[in-house]
């Protein structure tokens, strides 16, 4: 039998990142991926005839550039797209409010609606920028571990210090002062119009069920404009082919590294022997032994169901039972016919398109979500990638991809085995549009829901959450995926995780993946250090 | 305001000492006369009944109902054949004692776990994985100990539908008391030959008054936990944060104790290719054995009669059982001694006529034959008093088992 350094469970983004990383120091690395196509959450599939379409994440703007340099992704196929428009905002009856990468062009555009805000919306770009960049420290970083405050920890939280101070004494008590507050504080601090104001709180919705009046939402913001320029928006790029080219990307640098990856390959269980992980099961019956395994899967997928709960101690389990996997997202695929008659639809919709006209709007249909029903009204976030990327669809059609929030995955009453409530979703989500987009509707020639339950048993996401854990304050960093395991490692010898369930946290960010390899090189360094000395 | 058990309204009537402890939010009678000597003496020589509902009790069932329980506790439960009870402690991930009980294998696929406080959690936090539900059913289930050398012979009479002449030490039975459907098991925390009955509350009452009734001709009499606590030291028993503190309540590490450290080592069963919650931590304990250990001591009675009639006093430590912490110190003498552990409960033995002690000692000191000194305080002066370490139980009558 083939002896491998590292198996990889799980071919989604991160693992990728891990596994090329790995590969580059010329480990012998196996990616297993169950799907046919890589990239998990951010994977392409055919999902109509003929189209390529983004099945869950649309954007990776939080793709650190340098990575992507790093591992040379540029060779290996990826090809961003940035289109002028960042995002539009349709406020009703046809109207719309479009932020754009240009500076002169968004002001002019608030202005439409609100001088004031218009003059102040350069500070707040400014004031987004640099507050992200000073949480990008903490998220370029291993999470310190306070319980734990070593000298060689105490050293290790010198290098960010230094960083974060270099950006100002005043930048970082800010973003001490801002990240805990709901978006709706920060926002009514900034601005005064309704429609920009629900707008920017948009980018505080993903990866938690709350609205933008709960604490902590204002972190989020901050969070998704911790990528490349956020233009006071958020940081966005698409990738030309769909955001599964990304995936592919890395798979292609990993394997010109000399990593193996499968698809149709799922992992079952991982092996335990003596406390230890020994390698992976497939579901086909396949042993594959390994030095180590690496789980892309989220926290509790990978401890109770591939695992299993009874090798793990009560106290972890416990943990691990309660870190909140809570999907709110579900994803409405649409194959038109044509673009919607809106004025200069193509630039305007090439960016994101969004439902969200007021903080109060998001608020209720955050409302919803809270006591277990999807939202009568949701917010929408609608991605239409064959606008910057024509080839994704035959000629002619394009697909739209809408992010609805929020679809809680526990309902109140049923479940969404229920068709009832996926047709009433859709019914909601198409009422929404022809409010804001009158005439999509008659575009529309195919149209494919997925629920959070979807995501989970396609995607293999617990609980649909396609951030493998909310982020929130409580589970970000040091308790990200549980308090004192924000290291990779897990109790049992050998078994590491890599996913989005790891600091820094989910989204397209590589985060998790890179510094989940630069923990395992790091151990493996010191590992050698000791048995030289020896 | 105390809760009342489903005996309450005879106990209440009967506690002429109105003397009652918080038993796990129960109102417990600690001596229903004036003092506890005749209820004690029931337990060694005919039959005390005791009213123990503020029991936890827990129903675990379920196709993987063994595997859990087996995951629980330090003791294999696979061994456990139907129809038997097993004492035993568990365990946190530590390999620290967390709490100890009686597990009664009811059937193939179903348990009752007893324990001293409430466990719900643990146990359901350890069935993470496996097809077994576990329940709390100390509200469902009412409890009494009968206890003492004429015990069988009162239920022998009394119970229907089972053979409690047949009963062996550590099984169980289903059988009848009038109409009231009630399982007993031949276990309890007197060292004596005794028994446990559970049944529901609604029949609470009337098993009650069958066995008063019954036992009348045997010496039965109605016995509060004074008599209990000197039972139970002189069977060697623990009690869960006296002779040990749970794991869970523990304030510094230093507190928590392993099965090793507090005499229950005999309970930690390795199984081959099974693991439970701290067998990893044990298994290394094992290996490199802690420096403590629970050690029963004998403490020189006319010593501590001599320092009390110094000042002119009779020895006041007789009577009742003490869960106060006391020093222990080498032998040799006052100012060379050094302490070497401390007494968790000690009393007085009426039927043995010496002072015993349950005692956390050095384990260099824990073999039986070791003297060392106990502090003794008379009228405000510590004083030592030379003391030995012995087997325990201290008092094992062969009706126990036989």
């Amino acid at each position: 039998m083939k002896q491998y350094d590292t198996v990889v469970v799980g071919g989604g983004h991160n693992a990728l990142v891990t596994a090329a990383r790995l590969a580059c120091e010329r480990w012998k690395v196996l990616v297993l991926e169950r799907s046919a196509v890589l990239g998990g959450t951010a994977s392409t599939a055919e999902i109509f005839p003929g189209c390529a379409v983004n099945v869950a994440a649309q954007d990776a703007g939080l793709f650190p550039a340098d990575l992507a340099a790093d591992l040379g992704l540029a060779a290996h196929g990826l090809e961003w797209a940035r289109p002028p428009a960042l995002a539009t905002s349709l406020t009703g009856g046809g109207e719309a409010l479009t932020l754009w990468r240009d500076p002169a062009r968004t002001r002019d555009e608030i202005a439409r609606h609100n001088r004031t805000d218009a003059a102040r919306f350069a500070d707040w770009a400014d004031h987004l920028r640099t507050m992200a960049r000073v949480l990008r420290v903490a998220l370029d970083h291993p999470a310190p571990a306070p319980h734990d405050m070593t000298t060689r920890e105490r050293l290790r939280l010198l290098r960010p210090l230094i960083q974060a101070g270099r950006l100002g004494k005043r930048t970082v008590v800010e973003l001490l002062r801002v990240a805990p507050l709901p978006a709706r504080d920060l926002l009514d601090d900034w601005f005064e119009s309704d429609a920009l104001k629900g707008m920017l709180a948009s980018t505080a919705l993903s990866g938690s069920r709350h609205g933008p009046s709960a604490m902590g939402s204002a972190l989020r913001m901050l969070y998704h404009a911790t990528g490349c320029d956020p233009h006071g928006f958020r940081s966005s790029a698409f990738v030309k082919g769909g955001i599964g080219a990304l995936s592919a990307a890395l798979a292609a640098a990993a394997r010109a590294h000399g990593a193996e990856v499968r698809t149709e390959a799922e992992v079952e269980r991982i092996l335990v022997e003596d406390g230890a992980a020994t390698g992976v099961a497939l579901a086909s019956g396949e042993e594959i032994a390994a030095r180590c395994v690496i789980s892309g899967a989220d926290p509790r997928r990978t401890f109770f169901r591939l695992v299993g709960a009874l090798r793990l101690g009560p106290e972890f389990n416990r943990k691990v039972g309660n870190i909140q996997l809570r999907g709110t997202t579900a994803v409405l695929h649409l194959l038109l016919d044509g673009l919607p008659p809106l004025a200069d639809a193509a630039e305007r919709l090439a960016g994101h398109t969004l439902v969200a006209p007021s903080l109060d709007y998001l608020e209720r249909a955050a409302d919803d979500a809270k006591y277990g029903r999807a939202s009568a009204r949701p917010h929408l976030d609608m991605v239409i990638p064959t606008l910057h990327d024509p080839t994704l669809a035959p000629a002619g059609r394009h697909v739209a991809s809408i992010q609805v929030r929020y679809a809680p995955y526990h309902l109140r009453e049923g479940s969404w085995q229920d068709d009832a409530h996926r047709d009433t979703l859709l019914a909601n989500v198409l009422a929404v549009l022809d409010d804001c987009l009158p005439g999509l509707r008659d575009r529309i020639v195919d149209q494919r829901l997925l629920t959070p339950l979807d995501l989970e048993t396609e995607l293999g996401l617990t609980g649909g959450d396609e951030y493998h854990g909310q982020m929130g304050l409580d589970q970000m960093l040091f308790m990200r995926p549980i308090a004192g395991w924000a290291r990779y490692a897990t109790p049992v010898k050998g078994l590491l995780l890599c996913g989005s369930g790891c600091h820094p946290g989910g989204g397209v960010t590589g985060g998790p993946g890179r510094l989940a390899a630069g923990a395992i090189l790091r151990g493996r360094k010191q590992v050698a250090r000791l048995t030289k000395r020896s | 305001m105390l809760l009342e058990t489903p005996f309450h309204p005879r106990t209440a009537a009967l506690c002429r000492s109105r003397r009652w402890r918080n038993w796990s939010g129960y109102a417990a009678a600690l001596s229903y006369e004036p003092g506890h000597e005749y209820e004690y003496y029931a337990v060694r020589s005919g039959a005390a009944l005791f009213d123990v509902s503020p029991l936890r009790k827990y129903e675990v069932a379920g196709p993987d109902a063994a595997a859990l329980v087996d995951r629980v506790v330090t003791r294999n439960v696979f061994c456990c054949a139907e129809g038997r009870v097993l004492y035993t402690p568990w365990c946190d991930e530590a390999g620290k004692l967390i709490d100890d009980g009686t597990v009664q294998r009811l059937g193939a696929d179903i348990f009752r776990i007893t324990a001293a406080d409430p466990c719900l959690r643990w146990f359901q936090d350890c069935a993470l994985g496996m097809d077994a539900t576990v329940r709390d059913i100390s509200l469902d289930l009412a409890a009494l100990a009968l206890q003492g050398p004429t015990s069988r012979d009162i239920l022998a009479g009394l119970v229907t539908g089972a053979d409690i002449a047949a009963l062996p030490y550590f099984a169980l039975t289903d059988g009848h008391i009038g109409a009231a459907p009630v399982t007993i098991t031949r276990t309890g925390y007197t060292g004596d030959l005794g028994y446990e009955i559970w049944l529901s509350p609604e029949h609470a009452i009337a098993v009650w008054d069958a066995l008063v009734e019954t036992g009348r001709g045997f010496g039965i009499a109605p016995a509060g936990l004074d008599a209990l606590d000197i039972a139970r030291i002189e069977a060697g028993l623990l009690l869960k944060d006296i002779d040990y503190v749970s794991s869970w309540t523990a304030l510094i590490e230093s507190r928590k104790s392993s099965p090793y450290e507090a005499g229950l080592g005999w309970t930690v069963q390795p199984r081959s290719g099974r693991e439970f919650v701290g067998s990893r931590a044990l298994a290394q304990e094992a290996a490199e054995p802690s420096p403590w250990a629970l050690a029963g001591l004998e403490v020189d009675w006319p010593r501590i009669e001599e320092r009390f009639a110094a000042v002119g006093l009779p020895p006041l430590v007789a009577g009742k059982a003490s869960r106060a912490a006391v020093p222990i110190y080498t032998g040799g003498s006052r100012t060379t001694g050094r302490q070497i552990g401390y007494v968790t409960s000690s009393t007085f033995s009426p039927i043995l006529k010496k002072y015993i002690a349950l005692a956390t000692i050095r384990r260099a000191f824990a073999r039986p034959g070791t003297r060392i000194q106990v502090e003794l305080t008379v009228e405000f002066v510590r004083h030592r008093v030379p003391a030995r370490v012995v087997r325990t139980p201290f008092f094992d009558p062969a009706r126990r088992r036989g």
